[in-house]
C-alpha cells in the first residue's frame, strides 16, 4: 500500500518500527515546505545556512525518534517545525541577526492601515492572464522582501500560519510561546506586511 | 486578526522561492542518516544477542573468559581420555574386542615342565642362572622374556635350545622373540626390560616357563625381522592354527594386545602433542585480542585528553557533505579501513567506542 494514504503520525510510527520507506514518504511530503520555511525564517542574508539547518532538523528528528514513540497525540508536523525553528534561531543567534523574541510583543510603532487598502484592489490569484501572473509574482517577491524586515518571532508566526497552515495552538507550540503572545505577534506582522505591500503595490493600481 | 490574510497568503504562494528544494547531497545525507539509524537499531539487537552468547552480557572481563575457556578445554580433553580408558577396562573390551586374559598354567603343563627340568639336570646341561618365572600363576599372569636382550636371556636360550633338542623341535624357533609382555587380569603393560620378570629363586617356575616356551614354536619363528612385529604375530597365528595348541593361542592374544597397546601409546602421545599445540594457539589468540583491546582503550583515552570525541566504525565508506553523527552519543562517526579489516580491528574499535561511550555517560551525568 502506498504511503501517500497514511497520515504523518502513522508514517512516523512505521519509521520508528523500522520502515525506511515510511521515512522516505515523510521526507518527500515535507521536504519543500520545511526548506522554504527555513529559508524564509533565516532571511536573504543567511541563505548559505539553509541547507545546514534543514539537514540538522531532519537528523535530529531521526535521532530523537525514540522520544516520538513516547508522545501521545503529538503532531508530527509541529514537532518537525519545532526542531527546525530552534535550529534556525541558534544560527541567527550566532550570526547576531536575531532580534529579541519578545520584540513583537510590544508596540513598535506599526499602525493599522486605514482607509481603502490597496490589496483590496488586487486581482484574483486564480487569474490566468499574463499580466495578473506577473502581478502575483511581483507581489510574492515584494512579500519576501517585506518579511526580511520583520522580527524573527513575527516572521515565523506569519509563515507558520499563512504558508504551512498551522493553527494558533500549534504555532504557540512551535515557537514555545503563549497563545496570546502568538496572536499579538501575528497581528503586528500582518500590520507591517500590509503596510509594506501596500506601499509597493499601490502605484501599480493607481496607474491602472 | 487570527485568521490568515488571503491576499498575503496568495502572494506568498506566488513567491519566487516557491519551488526551492534542498540540493541532492543534503537529501541523500538525510535519507542515508535515517537508513543508518535503522541499521544501527538492527545491529544493536545483533550485538545484544552476541553479548549474551559470548557472556559479555554478564560483565565478565575477557581475560577471565579466556582463562575459563582454556581450563574448560583442558578438562574436557582429560575427561574424554580418562573416561575412554576406564570404560575399556570396565567393559573388558579394547577397540571393540574383548581382552583375552591368559589362564594359569595347567597342571599337566606344570608336570611336564618339572619333568623337563629334571632331565636337563641329569644330563648336566648348563644351569639356568636367571630363570624366568611366572610370579603368580593363579592370578592369570603370563610372562614372556626377550632372550636376546641380555646375558640371562642368553642363558635361558641355551637351556631352551637344549630342551628343544630333546623334544625334537627345531632350535631356531626360540631365537627370535617379540617384546616382553606382562598381562594381568586388570591391566596390561609393556615391560621395559626382561630383568623385571627374571628371578633366580624360583626354579620350578622357570622350568615351567621353559616348557611353555618350547610349546610355543611359533614365537619369533619365520619372522622376517624383529621390528616387524605384526607380521610375526600373524605368522604365529598361522602356526598355531596348524598346531592347534591352546597355550599358543593365549600367547598370540597377549602379543596382539601388546602390539595394540604400543600403537595406542603412540597415538596418545601424538594426540597430546596436538592438544598442547591447539591450546597454545588459543592462548596466543586471546593475548593478541587483549592487546588489541588495550590499544583501543589507550587510543580512546588519548583522544579524549586531546578533546577529540568520535565514534569509530569500519565498513564501506560513504561520501556525504556532512559528518555522520552517532545516535547515542552525538559524536561524529569516523569510518576506518573500508570493508577489508583485520581480525583484531573490530575488537580494538569496540574497546575504543566503549571508552568513548563511557566518557559520554560520565559527562552526561556531570551535566
Amino acid at each position: 500500500m502506498s504511503e501517500i494514504f497514511f497520515k504523518d503520525e502513522e508514517l512516523m510510527r512505521k519509521f520508528c518500527d523500522g520502515d525506511e520507506h515510511a521515512f522516505q514518504a515523510l521526507y518527500q511530503r515535507h521536504e519543500k515546505p520545511l526548506y522554504r520555511y527555513v529559508r524564509r525564517v533565516l532571511g536573504s542574508t543567511l541563505v548559505a545556512q539553509v541547507d545546514e539547518v534543514f539537514q540538522d532538523a531532519w537528523m535530529r528528528l531521526v535521532d530523537a525518534r525514540g522520544g516520538w514513540q513516547e508522545r501521545e497525540n503529538a503532531s508530527f508536523k509541529t514537532w518537525l517545525y519545532t526542531l527546525a525553528h530552534h535550529r534556525a534561531v541558534d544560527i541567527l543567534r550566532k550570526s547576531g541577526r536575531e532580534s529579541s523574541m519578545d520584540e513583537g510583543w510590544k508596540d513598535d510603532g506599526a499602525t493599522e492601515y486605514t482607509g481603502t487598502a490597496p490589496w483590496q484592489l488586487w486581482p484574483a490569484s486564480s487569474a490566468e492572464q499574463p499580466e495578473q501572473k506577473v502581478f502575483w509574482h511581483s507581489a510574492g517577491k515584494q512579500l519576501l522582501h517585506c518579511l526580511d524586515g520583520l522580527p524573527v518571532a513575527q516572521r515565523a508566526a506569519f509563515l507558520l500560519q499563512h504558508d504551512d497552515g498551522l493553527s494558533l495552538e500549534e504555532i504557540a507550540q512551535v515557537l514555545n510561546a503563549e497563545f496570546e503572545m502568538v496572536k499579538s505577534r501575528l497581528r503586528y506582522a500582518l500590520t507591517k506586511l500590509r503596510a509594506c505591500m501596500g506601499a509597493y503595490l499601490h502605484p501599480l493600481f493607481q496607474t491602472e | 486578526m487570527s485568521l490568515p490574510d488571503k491576499h498575503l497568503q496568495q502572494a506568498l504562494q506566488h513567491a519566487p522561492d516557491r519551488e526551492l528544494a534542498p540540493n541532492e547531497i543534503t537529501r541523500k545525507a538525510v535519507l542515508d542518516h535515517a537508513a543508518m539509524a535503522l541499521l544501527q537499531r538492527k545491529s544493536r539487537w545483533l550485538q545484544r544477542c552476541h553479548h549474551i552468547l559470548t557472556l559479555e552480557y554478564w560483565h565478565i572481563p575477557r581475560w577471565q573468559l579466556a582463562g575459563m575457556g582454556s581450563t574448560i578445554a583442558i578438562l574436557l580433553v582429560v575427561a574424554v581420555f580418562w573416561d575412554e580408558h576406564v570404560a575399556e577396562l570396565r567393559t573388558g573390551k579394547f577397540n571393540g574386542e574383548p581382552i583375552q586374559v591368559a589362564s594359569a598354567p595347567t597342571e599337566s603343563l606344570q608336570q611336564n615342565a618339572d619333568g623337563l627340568a629334571g632331565r636337563a639336570k641329569d644330563e648336566k646341561t648348563q644351569p639356568v642362572s636367571k630363570p624366568m618365572r611366572v610370579e603368580n600363576p593363579t592370578n592369570s599372569r603370563i610372562i614372556a622374556a626377550n632372550e636376546s636382550s641380555d646375558n640371562s636371556s642368553v642363558q635361558n636360550k641355551a637351556a631352551l635350545n637344549t630342551k628343544s633338542t630333546e623334544l625334537g623341535l627345531e632350535r631356531n624357533e626360540t631365537q627370535q622373540t617379540t617384546a616382553p609382555v606382562i598381562i594381568t587380569a586388570d591391566k596390561f603393560v609393556v615391560a621395559s626390560a626382561p630383568e623385571a620378570v627374571v628371578d633366580q629363586n624360583v626354579g620350578s617356575s622357570i622350568d615351567a616357563s621353559v616348557g611353555l616356551k618350547q610349546r610355543l614354536p611359533s614365537v619369533g619363528v619365520d619372522a622376517p625381522a624383529p621390528t616387524d612385529k605384526a607380521v610375526a604375530v600373524n605368522n604365529i597365528a598361522e602356526r598355531s592354527d596348524r598346531l592347534g595348541n591352546a597355550e599358543v593361542d593365549k600367547d598370540i592374544s597377549a602379543k596382539k594386545l601388546a602390539l595394540t597397546s604400543e600403537n595406542r601409546s603412540e597415538a596418545k602421545v601424538k594426540i597430546k602433542k596436538d592438544v598442547s599445540s591447539t591450546l597454545g594457539t588459543i592462548v596466543n589468540s586471546n593475548m593478541a585480542q587483549n592487546n588489541a583491546m588495550k590499544s583501543g582503550v589507550a587510543l580512546a583515552n588519548k583522544d579524549i585528553q586531546a578533546g577529540i570525541l568520535r565514534i569509530l566504525t569500519h565498513g564501506k565508506p560513504t561520501v556525504t557533505s556532512v559528518p555522520l553523527i552517532d545516535a547515542v552519543t552525538g559524536y561524529r562517526i569516523q569510518i576506518i579501513e573500508g570493508s577489508d579489516v583485520s581480525t583484531l580491528l573490530p575488537d580494538e574499535v569496540e574497546a575504543y567506542n566503549q571508552v568513548m561511550q563511557d566518557y559520554y555517560a560520565r559527562s552526561s551525568r556531570l551535566n
